[in-house]
C-alpha cells in the first residue's frame, strides 16, 4: 500500500515524503537478526532517558520489543526520551515493536537527529531549536504519528513510511 | 616501615589462609607500600563473614593489593576495603547459597583499581568509591537482587558493571568532577526489572548501556552527559 504525501515548504527548508511497499519489514528483520520472538515478547517495556549538555555530543538508542503484555501503569512499549544542549549533538534512534514512542529535543546549532521505527503505534516527535538542523525519521509499519518542529535556519527534514493503510492521524510539521 | 594491626573474634586471616566453622571477623590494616593482604572465610550455616582491611592510609604508599574471598550457605558476608595511595588495587569474591553479600571500596590515589564479584543466589550490594585519575572498578553481579553503587572522580576513568540475576538489578555509575576520557559501561539482564543510571560530567566520555532479559521486566535507562563530545549508546531488547 502506498501511502502518498504532500511536500511541505517553508521558508529555506526542504521536505522529502517518499513512499515505499515493504511489508512485515519488522517480522523479517527480526527473522534476519536471528532474534527469538519469545524472548522480546515478554518485555513490558523499554524506557531510555539521555540527557547531553554541551557540544559535538551524540547519543545512540536501540530498542526492540513485540507484543508487550500490560503493564501494571497500563504503560507499554518502547519510550525514548533524547534531550540535547549544545552545538553540533547528534541522536539516532531505532525502535522495533509495538507502541514506540521517540521524543528529541535538541537546542543549539547544527543539531542532527534521526528516528526509525517498525512495528505498530508508532509515536515519534522531534524539535529543533536553533539553526542548521536536520532531522530524519523513518516509520514501517501501521498507525504512525510524528510532530517535528523547527526553528531557525536554514533546517531539513526527511520523512519516508513505509507499510500502513494511511489512515493513521496527521502528520505535524511546524518550522520557524 | 611496615606495621600490621590485627584484631578478631573468632578467626583471624593474614596474607593467605582460610577459615571455617562458625562465624568470621577479620580487621586489618596495614601501613607503607607493597603490601599484600589475602583473606578468605567460609561461614557456616546461617553464620556471617566479617572483613575489614585498610591500606595507606598515606598518599604516598603505592602498590597495596588486597584480596578477600568470602563463602557460606545462608549467611551474610560483609567486605570493607580502603587503600590510600597510588597504584593499589582490591580484589573481592563473595559467594554462598542463599547468601547477602555487601561489599563496599573506597580507593583514594591515582590508577587504582578495584574488582568485585558476588555470584550465588542471594541479594547482593556492592559499593565503589574512587577518588582519583585513572582508576578502574569492574562489579559483576549474579544472584537475586543486585544493586551496584560506583563512584568515581577526576579523569580517565573506567568503570564496568555486569549484572544478570534472577531478581532485580540495579546500577549507578557517577563519574564527576572537571573529568574527561571517562567510560561507563554495564550489562544488564535476567527475569526481572533492569535500572541503570550514568552521570558524566566533563569531555570525551562515553556510556554504553545494554539491558535484555527473559520474562515480563521494564528496562529503564537514564544517561546524562554534561560536557562536550561526549558520547552514549543504549541497547534495551
Amino acid at each position: 500500500m502506498t501511502i502518498g504525501q504532500s511536500a511541505f515548504f517553508a521558508g529555506a527548508a526542504s521536505i522529502v515524503l517518499l513512499s515505499a511497499p515493504p511489508t512485515h519489514a519488522d517480522d523479517l528483520d527480526l527473522r534476519l537478526r536471528g532474534v527469538q520472538a519469545s524472548q522480546i515478547d515478554q518485555i513490558l517495556r523499554n524506557d531510555a532517558d539521555v540527557t547531553q549538555i554541551g557540544s559535538s555530543n551524540s547519543s545512540s538508542i536501540d530498542q526492540r520489543a513485540l507484543a508487550q503484555k500490560a503493564a501494571a501503569d497500563g504503560l507499554l512499549g518502547n519510550w525514548i526520551k533524547v534531550y540535547q544542549n549544545g552545538y553540533l549533538n547528534t541522536s539516532t534512534i531505532n525502535q522495533s515493536g509495538t507502541g514506540n514512542d521517540a521524543q528529541v529535543l535538541q537546542r543549539g546549532n547544527n543539531n542532527d537527529a534521526a528516528i526509525s521505527q517498525k512495528g505498530s503505534d508508532l509515536g515519534a516527535s522531534i524539535t529543533q531549536n536553533g539553526s542548521g538542523h536536520e532531522a530524519t525519521v523513518q516509520q514501517f509499519g501501521v498507525a504512525k504519528e510524528f510532530d517535528i518542529q523547527q526553528s531557525g535556519a536554514p533546517k531539513s527534514i526527511e520523512i519516508r513510511q513505509y507499510g500502513g493503510n494511511g489512515s493513521g492521524p496527521p502528520i505535524a510539521i511546524r518550522q520557524y | 616501615m611496615k606495621r600490621i594491626l590485627m584484631m578478631t573474634t573468632s578467626a583471624l586471616i593474614l596474607s593467605a589462609g582460610t577459615a571455617f566453622a562458625g562465624s568470621n571477623t577479620s580487621a586489618i590494616s596495614s601501613y607503607g607500600s607493597s603490601n599484600n593482604v589475602s583473606i578468605d572465610q567460609i561461614a557456616g550455616l546461617s553464620n556471617t563473614n566479617a572483613s575489614t582491611v585498610i591500606q595507606g592510609p598515606s598518599s604516598y604508599s603505592t602498590g597495596n593489593s588486597a584480596g578477600v574471598t568470602q563463602d557460606g550457605h545462608a549467611n551474610t558476608s560483609t567486605s570493607s576495603i580502603s587503600q590510600d595511595g597510588n597504584s593499589n588495587s582490591t580484589s573481592i569474591h563473595q559467594g554462598g547459597v542463599h547468601s547477602t553479600n555487601v561489599s563496599g571500596v573506597t580507593e583514594n590515589g591515582t590508577g587504582n583499581s578495584a574488582s568485585v564479584e558476588q555470584i550465588g543466589y542471594g541479594d547482593h550490594s556492592s559499593s565503589v568509591g574512587q577518588n582519583g585519575s585513572y582508576n578502574a572498578a569492574t562489579v559483576e553481579q549474579n544472584g537475586r537482587d543486585d544493586t551496584s553503587n560506583i563512584s568515581q572522580t577526576d579523569a580517565g576513568n573506567h568503570a564496568g558493571v555486569n549484572q544478570h540475576g534472577f531478581g532485580t538489578n540495579s546500577s549507578s555509575i557517577a563519574q564527576s568532577g572537571s573529568s574527561s576520557g571517562n567510560t561507563a559501561g554495564v550489562d544488564q539482564g535476567g527475569f526481572s526489572d533492569n535500572t541503570s543510571g550514568i552521570t558524566q560530567t566533563g569531555d570525551y566520555n562515553t556510556a554504553y548501556v545494554t539491558q535484555t532479559g527473559f520474562g515480563g521486566q521494564v528496562n529503564y535507562s537514564s544517561v546524562v552527559q554534561t560536557g562536550s563530545a561526549n558520547y552514549s549508546a543504549v541497547h534495551q531488547h
